[in-house]
């Protein structure tokens, strides 16, 4: 019975219709540097002194800021569900608090390090199936634990 | 909770008035104007002060009509006694919510040293709720949702320490009451939190024995406004429900799971202008590795507190996301003040970890960096953008249209006003501090009163010499005044 139920939540996970993952990349947060500098500068006023501003609204900042929203936007629990469906959500989280306790560094590394991949236009459009294999892997790891 | 205080309390005073100096300092003016609830709440606040009737007449009503809905009772009476004290202003409308937040802090303090016993991880606890980007964005303007946060909140803090004084279960109950008339979420949230607090306080619960039965009578009579006046009371609800939806249950799902989202959490905050401000998350980008670790040490510790928390961690979402727009600041206010709590038990976990001290001190200044450029910008943002960035979002001009009006107001025989921003009636009202005795009787009508009438698109028939407050036009003529927003755009325009 447990084999059959853990069948049904894979078979879940896999046929769960992936959408086109949204362009996000380094050319994007390239481009979104510009005209923020120019607009938050121009709220600043000229009255601000200029290290102030610089220290607030800098180049560094505005494209750290681009690149964690990429990347979040990859890893939030809205795209595991959307690439893996609410099963996913959960074994894919699961995975990653097995990792942790079973400090499995490297491994975790890498997991954490792949939703970089868009970014750099690498596996744009298999971001969705990133979190089915993720998922799947922590199915696994729930079916060999329990 | 006498030693609580009696023990090295000046750091947690401290914190509670940076709090109060967070929350306070410039109320009236940052941000730049009230929003149109916020004056309604206050000029029904008004009304009832000075005749006892809400806006449409009604006598001390339990559930107050007001800009097409039915708001809970106490988000208008919890206003009367500070209009009374400050007059009707931005001030004096702000000040409850402004002055729940202070003391929610205090609370955190106290319910996090009850659920850790640890007087470190209360401190931090409530340090970092006094900072929040979230907390102070809802105590420094008029939502209901931050007066119910410090009611539930006090509910909880005071059911924890009726375990060993049984009488304060009455006044938790009553916190727990007040909570539920505050805030359309509060019908939901109040017997979803008490339903999980019972689930793992249950033991303690149990041993009140008839106070219990007489506690449960308190919230029974607390909950007679809501079911006296069901119907009322769903419109609100009905007009945002997400079982309208075509697919409901995924819209749930993704609703739900929106509120974890960290682009939400920590970059981008709500979409809406009034719910956070630009550029920044709900949450500092610092707390995030705090609250990662706080959550992995509570799945694994597997005790009560534990278990509390993370529940309450995976219920907090459900109000919000039975609603539309995901993911919603405002309706999901009751997260807080347990990602604070979280975070700073990740902070305690992370100063336990046994690894060499040099790493831990670079960790720390590392985080102290981050946390320290963090909070600059915030503060940053929020006294020097914000109120520019965001004005349109606050009515601001609406407040310097009504003193235009009220310079010239015995110069024209009728003043037409548009409605092309919604409802310009309850400013006139609000800042020309309008007789409600005179208003009452006119009420039912809210395409005119006194001299004023309302108009969208065309103009309405109007007798006499005509002042008409419309909306900037390119080549308007007979414009005899612009009205400006603070941050110099012009809002509405003045003719002949």
């Amino acid at each position: 019975m447990k084999i059959i139920i853990l069948l049904l939540i894979a078979i879940t996970i896999v046929f769960k219709q992936a959408p086109k993952s949204q362009a996000c990349d380094v050319y994007a947060a390239k481009r979104a540097i510009p005209p923020r500098i120019f607009y938050e500068q121009t709220i600043d006023g000229n009255n601000q002194p200029v290290l102030i501003t610089r220290f607030l609204h800098n180049k560094i900042g505005i494209f750290a800021s681009e690149v964690a929203k990429c990347y979040f936007n990859v890893i939030a629990p809205n795209a595991m569900y959307a690439g893996a469906g609410i099963f996913g959500v959960i074994f894919e989280i699961y995975l990653a608090y097995k990792l942790v306790l079973w400090k499995k560094w490297y491994i975790l590394i890498i997991l954490l390090l792949l939703p970089f991949a868009p970014f750099f236009n690498i596996f744009e459009n298999q971001i969705y199936y990133m979190h089915k294999l993720f998922a799947l892997f922590g199915l696994a790891v729930f079916a060999i634990k329990k | 909770m006498k030693t609580v205080i009696a023990n090295k309390s000046y750091l947690l005073v401290a914190i509670v008035l940076l709090a109060f100096f967070l929350r306070f300092w410039q109320l009236g003016q940052n941000p730049p104007g009230l929003y149109v609830d916020e004056v309604s709440l206050g000029y029904n606040a008004y009304s009832i002060l000075k005749t006892a009737h809400d806006e449409y007449g009604n006598f001390m009503p339990l559930v107050f009509r007001s800009l097409n809905t039915y708001n809970p009772a106490l988000s208008v009476y919890t206003l009367v006694p500070s209009i009374a004290a400050f007059q009707l202003n931005e001030f004096a409308v702000r000040f409850p919510s402004a002055l729940a937040g202070t003391l929610t802090v205090l609370l955190t303090y106290f319910l996090t040293y009850h659920l850790f016993k640890k007087r470190n991880i209360a401190q931090v606890a409530s340090l970092l709720l006094a900072i929040s980007p979230w907390h102070l964005q809802f105590s420094r303007f008029y939502h209901e949702v931050n007066i119910m946060v410090f009611f539930s909140i006090l509910g909880l803090v005071l059911l924890f320490y009726s375990f060993k004084k049984h009488y304060l279960v009455y006044l938790s109950a009553i916190s727990f009451g007040i909570a539920a008339n505050t805030f359309h979420g509060a019908k939901l949230w109040i017997p979803l939190f008490l339903f999980v607090i019972l689930i793992f306080y249950n033991r303690e619960i149990f041993k009140f024995g008839k106070k219990l039965i007489i506690a449960l009578l308190i919230l029974a009579v607390f909950s007679l406004p809501t079911i006296l006046n069901f119907q009322n009371s769903l419109v609100r609800p009905n007009s945002v429900s997400i079982f309208k939806e075509k697919k409901p249950q995924e819209t749930f799902i993704s609703g739900y799971l929106s509120h974890f989202s960290p682009n939400f959490l920590f970059m981008q905050g709500d979409f809406m202008g009034r719910h956070a401000v630009p550029g920044m998350g709900e949450l500092y980008i610092f707390e995030l590795p705090l609250i990662l670790i706080g959550l992995f040490n509570l799945v694994r510790q597997k005790n009560r507190t534990a278990k509390f928390l993370l529940a309450w961690f995976l219920i907090a979402p459900i109000p919000a996301a039975l609603a539309a727009p995901t993911p919603h600041a405002g309706r999901a206010l009751v997260f807080l003040p347990l990602w604070q709590i979280i975070a700073a038990f990740g902070a305690y976990s992370l100063w336990q970890i046994k690894i060499a001290k040099y790493t831990k001190s670079i960790a720390l200044v590392l985080l102290a960096l981050v946390a320290i450029y963090n909070i600059a910008t915030y503060f940053h943002l929020y006294y020097k953008h914000y109120s520019k960035e965001k004005a349109p979002d606050w009515s601001d001009g609406h407040k310097q249209m009504v003193q235009y009006i009220g310079q010239v107001y015995n110069g024209y025989d009728s003043i037409a006003i548009t409605k092309y921003y919604g409802y310009p009636y309850i400013y006139l009202l609000f800042y020309l501090k309008y007789d409600p005795v005179k208003y009452q009787p006119q009420s039912e009508n809210k395409d005119a009163f006194d001299k004023f009438h309302f108009y969208s698109g065309v103009l309405p028939r109007t007798f006499g010499k005509t002042l008409v407050i419309t909306t900037p036009q390119p080549n308007a003529q007979n414009v005899i005044k612009q009205i400006k927003m603070n941050n110099g755009d012009t809002v509405f325009v003045a003719q002949n």
